[in-house]
């Protein structure tokens, strides 16, 4: 037989073509769709913006559109040229031609392989035809080829994964069902394990969800999040190399493959322990957690019938039948119940040592206490925030105070004191948030979370630690701030059009030494009301191109040297509020209680004590001088008692708040009675 | 010649066959017959290379058959039930079957057109029925001038003037080329007339396997109507008598042993009657299943 008829066989070839010939029709029509008509929307949708659309890549024009059509064309493509090993009398008169079974192999992957490509080239062509031809919309050539790489490396990636898939199991709509769950799995498993941790580990902070790190290889999250992201060269490498460890091990297990296996749910019976704990394990997490959700109580009892449901689904569909209940079956399921319940007991368990490490001080590189870990602590990259990469303005190298965080995180982990239930009302008032980061020397990271009681017990350490400078660099984001020669906007809340930027970089440098002067100067910064302040600065610290990072600082009357600072360069009179401005102040009480702050705003207080006693009108210019210092523009809910309304004599109007510790004896004998 | 060496296929747990040894010469017809689950699919499965034998191995003129294209392409398997692609013409799988078997021979496809003139060369194979899918199978098989053909209930579902045309066919191959065919059924008196070698499995194993005329040989059925009672009991003692039946004074005996030993015992009584009948391959083989524990239960319903 010549080389030719063994690997050319035309027979082979033309079945092959036939098969999935038609996907490769679809497919094209649906990356035609994908690419070059989402351009096309695109440039009339910028057809009356000012500034063409300028794509950075390609995917960038809704490209999950691309990646979802090429997961349905693969995972099909796939299962159908491979239909022929799953169906009885095909894979029996298959096998029983004069071809060996690598040539089948090759041919479906080769055929497959080409019917999936040329789409995307023939789409790559068309795009790279409209480079330049499109007024609104501004690509390159080099990013039409690299999109169609991509794209290429991602549909290789999939095909492959199904076909290998559907080596191991023997049936085509498993092998779809299969192919699905094993692409969602890493993460599913993620969410279920972390939901237990949270519930179960004390002090667990869900780091994972943050950093992205196993949600990356779940191919179908990370491949959808592709306009966003992108699809890096690093990525494409990874997808190719895993495509041919695919194939290698598709031609093994091929080889392997037993003829009389088609219709089989699982081909390798060493796979079926494997398939029966997955689908146990994830039958009680996932059933556990609906359970543990919807009453609260009971974890143990739901995860066991979950466990059981999911053991009793494997064996139906291992057995290929719903009379399984045999005493095979018991015995299978205490041997498979004791697997799994050690697999979600072991990693909750005292024997992690998670709930009690507590680093050394001398192991400790750096460390930040906060309660957002989330938001305070990832770096600014030019994609967004990045927790892979620690920002070390918030961070702190001071032994003393990593000391005194040691020494709090050692106390919470020997008590582990009970927070009470989260759906109490007051849960958030008598307990207080702490996430504790730590830096190692080796280089690796411990992230906690607490809910620590505000009781006598905690209370030293807490303020040891809020007390400190360190504490109130980070609160405040101070070393950025130091570091900052962005324009500062100083604004008046009372009159949107009052305010003013300060662009000179020896003035910024002043301003923000005077703000960092006064947070420093503040005792507590987490208690720390600031009363009578009427000012606002903004300043962008971190500056990138895809979103804005503005800081608010409020400027605190106690603080005299800003207010010094602002009249002397003679920004104060273009930005305060003034008498003359003023017609008129309304005044009534705000009695809301915590219920009703959500749904009665300001105007509504004001419409219902029209007219009433309640309402107070001044117009006395010293009255309104005196209301105008000691009230201000934004206030703490629990400690207002009265609502403001500036009449402007412009016509337009301002509320502001007076707190109970402003009222002051000359304003009390004016207040609604 | 086809050498099957103590081959075992298991399924599961299942031993479908166990330890089966067997050749088939050059041009012979061979009969596979056995009970229903005997293993006899699954042996021709395992022959063609369907199936990897689990002990044993199945040589093709001393070349294993697994996975060898040299020997395959001499060989084709035709199922019970014959698989054809979705939804294409008998020309259609003809191009196909062109492009795999090098031995393919389109004049003698054309030719046979005659033969099978009830299938319309370019209507959907799936349409057809299940005889005439047979008959189809059966066509492209042919065209590919196999060396050995592996017919798995070839007969079933043909109608009379049909069987006999594929008979025909059969036997032309056999005598014009030498192909050696290799028929399982349990119609055994449709093939009765066509093999020359017959294998009887039960039970996974192969309990008997010889050229029908030998196996014809070896037991009889003898009608004999005895002068006395006794004479009976006489021979019973002298002959090994699988089988017996009585209507009236006559008996109906199988017997094992040659004509000429028998009549010499039995003429030794000079009994009223004695007729040695010809014994079909489905008696024989009733009884020989019998004598392997395999019986018609007497059931009353």
């Amino acid at each position: 037989m010549t080389f030719n008829h063994y690997f050319f066989n035309r027979g082979l070839w033309m079945h092959a073509w036939r098969q999935g010939g038609w996907i490769g029709v679809i497919y094209l029509l649906l990356m035609i769709f994908a690419g070059p008509m989402q351009l096309l929307i695109s440039n009339s949708a910028y057809e009356y913006q000012n500034d063409p659309r300028v794509l950075d890549y390609m995917f960038k024009e809704d490209g999950e559109i691309a990646i979802l059509f090429a997961f349905i064309m693969c995972i099909l493509m796939a299962v159908f040229l491979m239909r022929y090993i799953q169906s009885k009398r095909a894979a029996e008169m298959f096998h029983s031609l004069p071809v060996r079974r690598e040539q089948l192999f090759t041919v479906s992957l080769v055929s497959g392989l080409t019917m999936l490509i040329i789409p995307i080239w023939i789409t790559a062509l068309i795009s790279g035809l409209m480079v330049g031809n499109l007024n609104h919309v501004v690509f390159t050539v080099d990013q039409v080829i690299d999109w169609a790489v991509s794209l290429t490396v991602i549909s290789l990636f999939i095909f492959t994964f199904t076909l290998f898939v559907g080596m191991c199991i023997g049936q085509s709509i498993l092998q779809i069902i299969v192919t699905v769950i094993l692409f969602l799995l890493p993460s599913g498993l993620n969410f279920l394990y972390i939901r237990y941790f949270s519930r179960y580990l004390y002090g667990y902070y869900d780091e994972d969800s943050s950093s992205q790190f196993i949600t990356g290889w779940s191919p179908i999250e990370k491949l959808l999040d592709v306009s966003a992201n992108g699809f890096s060269q690093r990525d494409g490498w990874i997808y190719f190399i895993v495509s041919l460890v695919l194939i290698g091990l598709s031609y093994l297990l091929y080889k392997l493959r037993p003829t009389e296996k088609s219709t089989q749910p699982i081909v390798f019976r060493y796979f079926n322990p494997l398939f029966r704990v997955g689908v146990t394990l994830c039958s009680a997490l996932l059933i556990g957690l609906y359970g543990i959700t919807f009453f609260g109580k009971w974890d143990i009892v739901w995860c066991i019938i979950g466990g059981v449901i999911g053991y009793l689904a494997a064996e139906m569909v291992l057995r290929k039948t719903r009379h399984v209940f045999d005493r095979k079956l018991w015995i299978g399921m205490v041997f498979y119940g004791v697997i799994v319940a050690l697999l979600i007991y072991i990693p909750m368990s005292p024997l992690t040592g998670y709930e009690t490490k507590v680093p050394v001080p001398s192991e400790v590189t750096s460390v930040y206490i906060g309660n957002d870990i989330r938001n305070d602590l990832p770096a600014y990259t030019t994609h967004g925030m990045d927790i892979e990469k620690l920002n070390p303005d918030m961070l702190s190298s001071d032994p003393d105070y990593i000391q005194s965080i040691v020494r709090l995180h050692s106390q919470v982990v020997k008590d582990q004191p009970d927070p009470g239930n989260r759906n109490d009302r007051n849960y958030y008032n008598v307990n207080e948030q702490v996430q504790i980061a730590y830096v190692l020397k080796d280089g690796s990271r411990l992230f906690r979370s607490y809910m620590i009681p505000k009781s006598d017990e905690y209370r030293s350490y807490l303020q040891e630690i809020q007390q400190s400078g360190e504490y109130k660099m980070a609160f405040y984001n101070l070393k950025a701030l130091g570091k900052s020669d962005s324009a500062i906007k100083i604004r008046n809340p009372d009159i949107p059009k009052r305010h003013i930027y300060i662009t000179q970089p020896s003035e910024i440098k002043q301003l923000n030494q005077l703000i960092i002067k006064e947070k420093l100067a503040v005792k507590n910064p987490k208690n720390n009301l600031i009363y009578g302040n009427t000012l606002a600065m903004v300043i962008q610290i971190y500056k990138g191109p895809y979103y804005s990072n503005e800081h608010y600082y409020s400027w605190d009357p106690q603080f005299k040297p800003t207010e010094q600072w602002l009249k002397e360069k003679g920004y104060w009179d273009l930005l305060v509020t003034k008498v003359e401005d003023i017609s008129a102040i309304v005044i009534v009480p705000d009695e809301r209680t915590q219920e009703e702050f959500a749904v009665v705003d300001y105007a509504d207080l004001f419409k219902k004590y029209r007219g009433t006693p309640q309402q107070v009108i001044i117009s006395n210019k010293n009255q309104i001088n005196e209301l105008l210092n000691r009230s201000e523009t934004e206030g703490e809910n629990a400690d207002q008692s009265y609502i403001l309304k500036l009449r402007f004599k412009d016509g337009t109007g301002a509320y502001r708040v007076l707190n109970k510790e402003s009222i002051t004896p000359d304003i009390y004998k004016i207040l609604p009675k | 010649m086809i050498e099957i060496k103590q081959l075992t296929k298991i399924f599961e747990d299942e031993r479908a066959v166990e330890d089966v040894s067997l050749t088939v010469h050059k041009g012979s017809i061979f009969g596979l017959l056995g009970s229903n689950g005997a293993g006899k699919t699954t042996l021709l499965k395992t022959m063609a290379g369907v199936y990897r034998a689990d002990k044993g191995e199945v040589l093709l003129e001393g070349q294993p058959v697994y996975e060898n294209p040299q020997s395959k392409q001499r060989m084709i398997f035709l199922a019970d039930q014959p698989y054809f692609f979705a939804q294409t013409s008998i020309q259609q799988m003809a191009v196909f079957y062109r492009a795999i078997y090098p031995h393919w021979d389109e004049q003698r496809f054309q030719q046979m057109a005659q033969a099978f003139a009830s299938i319309p060369l370019k209507r959907k194979l799936h349409r057809l029925s299940k005889g005439m899918q047979r008959q189809a199978s059966l066509w492209l098989a042919l065209s590919c001038k196999p060396d050995i053909l592996i017919l798995d209930e070839p007969i079933d579902g043909l109608d009379p003037v049909m069987r006999r045309q594929v008979k025909n066919l059969l036997f032309q191959e056999v005598a014009d080329r030498e192909m050696t065919v290799v028929i399982s059924s349990h119609n055994l008196r449709e093939i009765e007339d066509m093999c020359d070698h017959v294998g009887i499995m039960h039970q996974g194993r192969l309990l008997i396997e010889k050229e029908l005329d030998d196996l014809k040989a070896a037991s009889h059925k003898i009608q004999i109507a005895f002068r006395d009672p006794r004479h009976e009991q006489a021979i019973s003692g002298l002959l090994d008598i699988l089988h017996k039946e009585e209507r009236g004074s006559v008996g109906t005996y199988i017997i094992k042993g040659t004509v000429e030993r028998i009549t010499e015992v039995v003429q030794t009584y000079q009994p009223y009657v004695f007729d040695v009948l010809p014994m079909t391959l489905e008696e024989i083989f009733i009884y020989e299943m019998g004598d392997a524990g395999y019986d018609v239960q007497p059931l009353l319903l």
